[in-house]
């Protein structure tokens, strides 16, 4: 299993259909595709073998019909005959018309719950089961690829970008929901990740304000595992939030003022970089030359 | 855009301009915002119901059946009505779900799921009576093939009691299954937006860990194909099992051919109602009328009409057949259902199940949300007179006269009927304000091909 994936997110079905062809035509291999919804032909596109669980229910169905026709036999034939109104009580094939419901329902039985219980366990679906879905919004209107990365990151962005993605990140550890960063999302527009370098970007807090904007906060990493985040004083219409370009639309309230204001912010974001590579700052305070000179 | 054609003269199922988000916030509403007053006042006086019923269930149990309005003659009256009358409300359910799933009638999506819970909750119902008429229900393990305490007795699966037993329980099982398959995705849709640690463990508990991933879907897709495949005929063989409960009788007015489909088209009927009973104010009270559409109103108001046309042409070949039967007794049971004491009984479900239906062949009315709602509460109590008819017309005038008698309810029958409604109601205002209502993962795949939005946009492309 690759240590490193790339997460493309798309905010539209057919977007991600046209994106699965693009990768697939340039032999990218694709782990796994996450959506909010069944998207109609995306099994084939993916060469998803067809589910044999139509014929595992068949076999079910099978055992339930059997079971249904060995109960009954032992239970009216075989261990206690009696004389209802005068029915056949010696012969199950005589008596069989009286049978028939209780063996369909239970083929019926067997049938349904197996089937479900088989949909359950290979699926890894059970009550406590941890949620897999790399970012939340797959559940709700996003569409996420799960791409691993055998040193061939640049060529896989570089296709992506050619696609009209939402959103593109590059995942270092196996792909785990980390419970401290749960209530952000990242949108990096630099991926390098190395111990002696620090990396920034923007990222939103999840708690969004009562006319819908939230806080946009500017996110320190380096490395592996240490990261913190502080807010940039900004509050921003995520609607708006172009990841690609890290700006606002211009649908944004006074989006000229907002982006003069982040692009000060990316001039610091700059210069800090310099001066924590230079060694004459610490990663614990790198923050302070970006938001403090505000 | 292509593969999303669907032609121009389909009415849009989805209206409002919606994006696949807003579909996520339209169905969480309901659960992430506080109940309203109106609905504690609703849940109030359910639960208020369902206390009352549970005094005169307790009050049955201690005392014995004796506390009900049964007598020698009439064995049978309230609680197989109630019963018979919960399990038809159980029927719309899994017709909408799984015969509308295999007939790819995407208007179900809408609807699918409530329909689904009231099916469960009525079940439910539906399943109390026969227990709580054991008068000993801690022994109503009995019912199961296991041998008898005293012996090797078994239960007799010659009989359509048993069947029942096995019907009913496959039926509220695979249905609970069935319904909550596919609730999973929309649990997890829940989930991933709760902000309150509380609320994120119960839909993290629930949604069985949900990921969304496309090998899932496939699955999911084809489960829900063969769990509709495997719920048509079981919706079927339902209400033939309990109509069988009569058909397989000997008594005149029960000992009918005509019994199972006359059963299950009139299952069909009351379900329906009932679901528009619960939809027409649920949409106004979670502002889902975007989802449940005048266009959902209508189609259903159209099956209504349609089974309700079939329960009024089974009245009439009952009393065809009985005639042409040339058996008197036959005759008299039919002739005694429209004339004898019992008449208003007999009318009133007539009037309520084969003359209201009939207004829905104006499309001003079926298109009317108030006259749909008044029609749907005169089709659920037409349909418990239909049951009351069947059962008590024909058991209260025995073989000999001097067993004649009339049956009325004591105060216990009534307080169990309405204890059920009661319990109902409290399920089904408890499920509302927890439950995705919508199958919104479903109402997305269909977003872009009957979308009001997207509809346009293709109209004006041509």
């Amino acid at each position: 299993m690759a240590e490193k994936f790339i997460h493309a997110v798309y905010d539209d079905d057919d977007k991600l259909l046209d994106a699965i062809k693009n990768l697939k035509k340039n032999k990218i291999m694709i782990e796994e595709v996450f959506t909010p919804f069944p998207v109609h032909g995306l099994d084939h596109l993916l060469d998803l073998k067809p589910t044999r669980i139509a014929i595992a229910a068949f076999i079910y169905g099978c055992i339930g019909f059997t079971f249904g026709v060995l109960m009954i036999n032992y239970i009216m034939i075989v261990d206690w005959p009696q004389n209802i109104g005068g029915k056949p009580s010696f012969s199950l094939l005589e008596n069989l018309p009286a049978f028939v419901p209780v063996m369909f329902e239970l083929t019926v039985f067997f049938t349904g719950h197996l089937m479900v219980i088989t949909f359950y366990l290979r699926s890894r679906l059970w009550p406590f089961k941890e949620a897999e879905n790399p970012i939340p919004e797959t559940t709700d209107d996003k569409f996420l690829i799960q791409i691993p990365i055998y040193g061939n990151e640049s060529k896989i962005k570089s296709i992506i970008k050619t696609t009209d993605f939402y959103d593109l990140t590059v995942i270092d550890e196996p792909v785990k929901k980390p419970d401290n960063t749960q209530d952000e999302e990242i949108h990096n527009f630099e991926e390098t990740k190395t111990d002696s370098e620090i990396t920034i970007g923007f990222v939103f807090h999840a708690r969004k304000y009562s006319d819908g904007s939230s806080n946009l906060r500017i996110q320190f990493t380096r490395g592996r595992g240490q990261q913190y985040a502080k807010n940039s004083g900004l509050r921003i219409y995520r609607k708006h939030w172009i990841s690609k370009k890290s700006e606002v639309s211009e649908k944004h309230p006074e989006y000229e003022k907002v982006n003069k204001a982040i692009s000060s912010i990316k001039e610091k974001i700059n210069s800090v970089k310099q001066i924590f590579a230079d060694g004459k700052i610490s990663f614990e305070d790198a923050y302070k030359e970006v938001i403090e000179n505000q | 855009m292509g593969s999303h054609y669907e032609a121009p003269i389909r009415k849009p199922l989805v209206t409002g301009n919606k994006t696949y988000h807003q579909i996520s916030v339209d169905v969480a509403r309901p659960i992430e915002g506080s109940a309203n007053k109106q609905w504690w006042i609703v849940f109030g006086i359910s639960l208020t119901l369902f206390m009352w019923g549970i005094g005169c269930i307790i009050y049955t149990i201690s005392t014995g059946i004796g506390t009900w309005g049964l007598n020698k003659t009439v064995g049978w009256a309230w609680d197989i009505t109630n019963f018979v009358w919960w399990v038809g409300i159980g029927h719309a359910g899994t017709l909408i779900s799984a015969v509308l799933l295999l007939f790819r009638q995407k208007w179900r999506m809408g609807i699918n799921r409530s329909a689904e819970a009231m099916t469960i909750f009525s079940v439910i119902q539906a399943g109390l009576f026969p227990i709580i008429h054991m008068g000993r229900p801690w022994l109503a393990y009995w019912i199961v093939p296991i041998p008898n305490t005293f012996g090797s007795l078994w239960v007799n699966f010659n009989s359509p009691l048993l069947w029942d037993v096995f019907a009913i329980s496959t039926y509220l099982t695979v249905s609970l299954v069935f319904w909550w398959t596919g609730l999973l995705p929309d649990f997890a849709m829940i989930r991933d937006r709760a902000v309150k640690p509380f609320q994120k463990k119960i839909y993290s508990l629930v949604s069985f860990g949900w990921s969304g991933r496309a090998k899932d879907w496939q699955r999911f897709e084809e489960v829900s194909l063969v769990l509709a495949g495997l719920a048509t005929p079981l919706v079927l063989s339902v209400h033939t099992i309990v109509s069988f409960d009569f058909a397989t009788s000997v008594i005149p007015g029960w000992h009918t051919t005509i019994f199972p489909p006359y059963f299950v088209a009139g299952a069909i009927f009351s379900g329906f109602a009932m679901v528009q009973t619960l939809l027409i104010v649920m949409r106004k009270v979670c502002n889902l009328e975007d989802y449940i559409t005048v266009q959902h109103i209508e189609l259903m108001n159209i099956v209504i009409m349609i089974t309700g046309s079939i329960v009024g042409c089974a009245y009439i070949t009952e009393l065809f057949i009985a005639w042409y039967s040339g058996v008197e007794y036959e005759q008299y049971a039919f002739l005694n259902r429209a004339t004898g004491p019992y008449w208003w009984a007999y009318w009133a479900m007539m009037t309520c199940n084969v003359f209201s239906p009939q207004f829905m062949w104006f499309k001003k009315l079926r298109t009317s949300i108030v006259f749909s709602f008044v029609i749907s509460i005169v089709v659920n109590i037409g349909m418990w007179f239909e049951r009351f008819v069947i059962i008590v017309t024909s058991l209260h005038r025995d073989y000999l006269p001097s067993s004649w008698t009339m049956f009325s309810p004591t105060f216990v029958d009534i307080g169990i009927f309405l204890g059920t409604i009661g319990f109902f109601f409290v399920l089904f205002l408890l499920y509302a304000r927890t439950f995705p209502v919508i199958a919104q993962a479903e109402v997305k795949t269909i977003l872009k091909s009957s979308g009001d939005n997207y509809k346009e946009l293709r109209d004006k492309k041509k």
